[in-house]
């Protein structure tokens, strides 16, 4: 291996590497917060790149009916959840959020995906279609389970996993897809030749991480968030309601995903079944960052991605195993280093 | 007759088999300061975190003539109630300003307004030097103080408070004591439990005794003052013959 | 139906099913699909549902085993009985590994371990060479019994349940043992557990390795009835399977697993002929049936169906059997001798000064009392002097020995016993057996020992020991009641017991008249006499003034974290600081 192909490694570890950082970022505020760890975040990420993929070919992507579905599904849950505070104007409110938001946006994808309407309206109805799926997703699958142990709470995530993977494959067939890049431009930099695609990669990213930040720091919507992660019961005596704050991180877990889809989708060919990798590798920057540090997860995410490329030029039938086996000495530090026993929860 | 503020009928807790709560009426006026005594392991903090819909109970709960008693924790603050829990449950790594500012949390997307920032740093001028600094970097007076005002933010009608001196110095046990005599005069009911019953009774208006999970003893404060088997039985403390009741009045 | 009647008549039905006639040979060979199942999920039962922590990848243990006895049988010519136990190690030994590595970590780590490490490992078997990549290996050798080879059908079907019946067996014995009761003590609590000398992540690791052989072993019978293996049945998706399996029928008990590994298995068999039928292509699509299913099962029956069907009940403790000679008593000290000293004890969290150089000494015969007004950090003394917390500064010595940094187990073993302000019981286990735990360091049985059944007269020892305690606190009657089911007064006396179980010469109580009404107090206060007077030095914690002023020999009165005084009850009472400290001058 010579100097540049080490940078060309390091370019591509690093573009992976940003979708990672986004996907560990969004576990992490999704653990924080609902104690979820959040299996099916792949899932949003394969959903992101094949409803972009089925646009781009003019037909309707299958999340669309997925999308009625869960959000009839919600509608059904919140109002067993809402029932002893019920009143028409809640009914009202939650027939908008989980029907007719949902319907509105079937329609115009209905209308518009025959017409083939061009990449930027084609991202922004992908991101339309997936994002209400997390908050659905949260009250239909999660909120019944808030008082459930962490265990219990990451099995019904795998189960969740297992149903949106199989749903992929009825949606979307076995067959892989892969869209059109970004931008077809490229830029020579030294030996090496940096594509638009990656450079709207990495720009995204940081574009996501200010506005994040901006989001927790300046608005009282985003210190809730933050608060329900810091102390629940301390959040919940402000009214400050769990299933709120989970809906609202499953949202921004979903929106992120589907991007990340948009994003990748064009580097690599997706499957239905795709993004469960995508997802654990996210979550072993996670685990690296403790489930709790964004900034270490992101810099973890980078060295994961970093590794991955390295491990493929080197031994590409075993690259998943290497980046797996990255968190082993991870885990082994915290062990050694961790606090004495102590009764959890 | 008034409606209560707060009315409690035959309320009952229970963690597995074990009764923490038994059975316990009680209710609070408008304008009324209530506390509620007895020894640690008598139900009182059960109690208050059942009324406020921390742990799920049985019996009836009615708030200002509303049944209560099925909605989850944030629909009842978003009806005037608030509780100040025995741990405080503070924003640790958070600001001690954005602590306050999510205390007004529930008028988010009402019309009216929660409580103003600078009224509570002119109630408690301690928060204002601190306003910047992490809600977990503070003393323990400060941090009652902190809980006290982020709850007021939130203009309850109704606050309780669960051992507001716990770890407290005696001069501050008294300052906290004068705050929450002076909010009972503004107008907020208050629902005190206390483990310095000394302390509580003498600002209370009415007092309940709790041992093992139920009431055994209510009253005016005033009587259960004068009532020596309240020291002696119920609340643990020093026997009432070694240090007259006179004794505690003089230590002011 | 009592569990015992329906073992009896599902091996009725195993037996008598492949002479039915009319019975096709399909439903056998899913019904031994269905008992390999069942030997992995009563592993998981161990793990999942007694200890407390769970694996999605159970398929890879299993498939470990499966590929080294087909190396082994194929390359090495071994017979499949003398690869068992070769497979059976490694499996073991790779759960050793990844146990230790895991374990010591807050619960979720092992779980999402376990997933990347089962995906890793199905592609290892997919990429090597030597394993046959994805078409895997053949040619494995059928297993023999008594020279017969066991060539699927009515045979494999007989061996494979005959292996399950053992496995239970095994299993059943394991949790009744020594062993088997520290691994159901997780539950009630993991420094309840530490103070009577559980090794914790130890036997955490024992349970995930024993969930691993389990695993192995249907491994290798599934090498040797299918004679061909490739990557796909120890994918990750498998693991999930397994665990599916524990979570429907119930992972709370044996009959729970099984149930569930039939049901799953015979549902997935359904599902693949009728959904793509429906779906109108080939697919894994009963995935979508079973993720939906999991979720529905931990929302709507989180003790899975199992508990549904039979009669839910404690497991029996152990039949009294022959009455057992109880444990020779520790001898006591002589009255006087200082067994505990605390010198400067100090402890601060950030800034904040919690304990502020406290010291004192408990003897043999006497009864100390730590009090002060809540919030005075008592409590945190206490945890300093059993090694649930670390000490910022100073130094504790018991018997002479110093134990600071020492953690709770081996303080344990010092004759130190405690109790615990927030009762700490596991509710679901009989009494006795609550109290039995705390005999858990005068006994020496091991896994292998109990689930081989080999430790009946040390058994016999230690539940006659564990009977003696509770006559002593008069608790007989409770005997085999749950101990969820008592009165908070009984259950702080039941700590008690099983404190005395360890045979200590210090007994630390922390607030044990807590929560109890007025008679209870009396109750206990003689209790704590009678302990005195035969020679235990007795230390507690406690709130109330009024209890501890009758019964304490000498008190310790702290606030802010310092000592305010110490000495006899009456003259404590007439120090105006502590007059002052309780009554509050404030107001």
């Amino acid at each position: 291996m010579d100097a540049t192909i080490l940078l060309l490694l390091l370019q591509d570890g690093v573009v992976n590497g940003a979708i990672y950082a986004l996907i560990a970022l969004s576990l992490v505020l999704v653990f924080t917060v609902t104690r979820v760890i959040l299996i099916p975040q792949g899932e949003f990420v394969a959903y992101g790149a094949l409803t972009l993929a089925s646009l781009e070919a003019g037909t309707l992507p299958g999340t669309v009916p997925l999308l009625l579905g869960l959000g009839a599904l919600a509608f059904l849950a919140d109002c067993a959840e809402t029932r002893p505070t019920m009143s028409g104007r809640v009914l009202l409110r939650l027939a908008l959020r989980d029907l007719a938001l949902p319907i509105v946006v079937a329609a115009i994808a209905w209308f518009l995906a025959p017409m083939k309407p061009g990449l930027v309206v084609e991202i922004l109805l992908t991101l339309a279609i997936v994002t209400p799926m997390g908050g659905f997703l949260h009250a239909v699958a999660f909120r019944p389970l808030a008082h459930a142990s962490v265990l219990v709470l990451l099995i019904a995530s795998v189960g969740v996993h297992l149903a949106l993977t199989g749903l992929g494959l009825v949606f979307f067939g076995a067959e892989g897809s892969r869209t059109p890049p970004l931008s077809e431009a490229s830029f020579p930099a030294g030996p090496l030749l940096v594509s638009g695609q990656s450079l709207w990669m990495i720009g995204l990213t940081l574009a996501i991480i200010v506005a994040l930040w901006l989001f927790f720091s300046r608005t009282l919507l985003g210190k809730a968030l933050i608060a329900t992660a810091v102390n629940r019961l301390g959040a919940r005596l402000m009214g400050i309601a769990p299933s709120l704050a989970g809906r609202l991180s499953f949202s921004v877990a979903a929106f992120i995903g589907a991007l990340s889809g948009v994003l990748i989708a064009p580097l690599t060919t997706v499957y239905y079944d795709t993004g469960f990798l995508i997802g654990l590798k996210g979550f072993v920057a996670a685990i690296i960052g403790g489930l709790a540090s964004y900034p270490a997860a992101a810099a973890a995410a980078i060295l994961v991605g970093i590794i991955e490329s390295v491990a493929s030029f080197e031994a590409s039938a075993f690259k998943e195993v290497i980046v797996f086996m990255a968190i082993i000495p991870v885990l082994l530090w915290r062990s050694l280093r961790s606090a004495p026993i102590e009764d959890e929860e | 007759m008034t409606v209560p503020m707060l009315e409690a009928e035959n309320l009952s807790v229970a963690y597995g088999k074990v009764e923490a709560v038994r059975g316990v009426s009680l209710r609070v006026e408008p304008g009324r300061l209530v506390t509620v005594l007895g020894a640690n392991g008598a139900g009182k903090t059960t109690l208050l975190n059942a009324l406020m819909g921390v742990l799920p109970a049985r019996g009836r709960i009615r708030f200002e003539g509303r049944d209560v008693a099925r909605l989850p924790v944030e629909a009842r603050v978003a009806q005037g109630l608030s509780l100040i829990p025995e741990r405080r449950e503070l924003f640790s790594t958070m600001s001690v300003e954005d602590n306050l500012k999510l205390g007004a949390f529930r008028f988010r997307n009402t019309g009216s307004k929660g409580g103003d920032l600078e009224e509570m740093y002119r109630l408690f001028p301690r928060l204002a030097e601190r306003r910047r600094q992490h809600a977990g970097t503070l003393s323990g007076g400060e941090r009652q103080m902190l809980a006290m005002a982020r709850a007021l933010m939130g203009r309850p009608r109704l606050l309780m408070l669960d051992e507001p001196s716990l770890g407290l110095a005696p001069l501050i046990v008294a300052e906290v004591m004068r705050t929450v005599a002076r909010l009972r005069d503004e107008g907020v009911a208050i629902l005190l439990v206390e483990q310095n019953a000394r302390a509580a009774l003498q600002i209370a208006d009415h007092g309940y005794v709790l041992d093992g999970g139920s009431v055994v003893l209510q009253g005016d404060s005033r009587t259960l003052q004068g009532d020596a088997r309240v020291v002696e039985t119920y609340l643990g403390t020093l026997a009432v013959d070694e240090a007259p009741p006179s004794r505690a009045a003089s230590g002011r | 139906m009592p569990t015992r009647v329906l073992a009896g008549l599902t091996a009725l039905l195993i037996v008598a099913l492949p002479f039915l006639p009319g019975v096709p040979p399909f439903w056998l060979t899913l019904l031994t699909y269905a008992g390999l199942s069942a030997i992995v999920v009563t592993g998981l039962v161990v793990l999942t549902g007694v200890a407390g922590i769970t694996s999605f990848g159970q398929a890879m243990f299993v498939g470990i085993s499966a590929y080294a006895t087909a190396l082994l049988t194929t390359q090495g010519g071994l017979s499949p009985w003398l690869s068992l136990p070769v497979a059976l190690l490694l499996s073991a030994a790779a759960a050793w590994v990844i146990g230790a590595i895991t374990l010591r970590l807050s619960g979720h780590y092992l779980p999402l371990g376990t997933i990347a490490w089962n995906i890793s490992f199905f592609y290892v078997l997919g990429n090597t060479d030597a394993l046959g990549r994805y078409d895997g290996l053949t040619g494995l050798p059928p297993i023999s019994v008594l020279g017969h080879p066991i060539l699927g059908g009515a045979e494999a079907l007989l061996l494979t349940w005959g292996f399950l019946a053992l496995s239970l067996w095994l299993t059943h014995r394991l949790l009744r043992s020594r062993t088997g009761r520290a691994i159901r003590a997780l539950k009630g609590g993991v420094v309840a557990a530490e103070s009577f000398g559980v090794d914790t992540a130890r036997v955490k690791i024992v349970a995930f390795v024993y969930a691993a052989m389990l695993a192995a072993l249907s491994g290798w019978l599934y090498a040797h009835i299918q004679r061909a293996i490739n990557p796909t049945p120890f994918g990750i998706n498998a693991g999930i399977e397994y665990l599916l399996m524990a979570v429907i029928g119930g992972a709370g008990s044996i009959g729970g697993g099984v149930f569930g590994a039939v049901l799953v298995t015979v549902l997935k068999d359904q599902l693949q002929n009728v959904l793509p039928l429906i779906f109108g292509a080939q697919g894994n699509f009963e995935a979508i049936v079973f993720g939906i299913l999991l979720v529905l099962m931990l929302q709507r029956a989180p003790d899975g169906l199992w508990p549904l069907i039979v009669r839910r009940s404690v497991a029996a403790p152990p039949d009294r059997g022959p009455a057992g000679q109880p444990l020779a008593p520790r001898p006591a000290a002589a009255p006087g001798t200082v067994l505990l000293e605390a010198a400067n004890l100090r402890k601060t969290f950030g800034g904040l000064v919690a304990v502020n150089d406290i010291g004192f000494t408990v003897a043999a015969g006497e009864v100390v009392a730590l009090i002060g007004p809540n919030g005075a950090g008592k409590s945190t003394t206490f945890n300093l002097v059993t090694g649930v917390a670390r000490l910022t500064a100073g130094a504790v010595r018991l018997t002479g020995r110093d134990v600071a940094g020492l953690p709770a187990r081996r303080i344990a073993r010092l004759g130190c016993a405690r109790t615990f302000q927030h009762v700490k019981l596991v509710a679901g286990m009989s009494v006795i057996e609550n109290v039995a735990l705390g005999a858990h360091l005068r006994g020496s049985a091991g896994p292998v020992r109990g689930a081989l059944g080999l430790d009946a007269a040390e058994e016999a020892a230690l539940f006659a020991e564990a009977d003696r305690q509770l006559a002593r606190v008069g608790l007989s009657a409770c005997r085999d009641l749950p101990a969820g089911s008592l009165a908070l007064g009984q259950q702080r006396i039941v700590e008690i017991a099983r404190a005395l179980c360890l045979g200590p010469q210090l007994l630390l109580l922390d607030e044990p008249a807590a929560g109890l009404r007025h008679q209870e107090k009396q109750a206990l206060g003689d209790l704590l006499r009678r302990l005195r007077q035969e020679g235990l030095g007795i230390l507690l914690v406690e709130h109330d003034m009024d209890f501890v002023m009758g019964l304490a020999d000498r008190l310790v009165v702290m606030n802010f974290g310092a000592k305010l005084c110490e000495g006899a009850p009456a003259a404590v009472r007439r120090d105006p600081a502590v007059v002052e400290a309780y009554l509050g001058s404030a107001a």
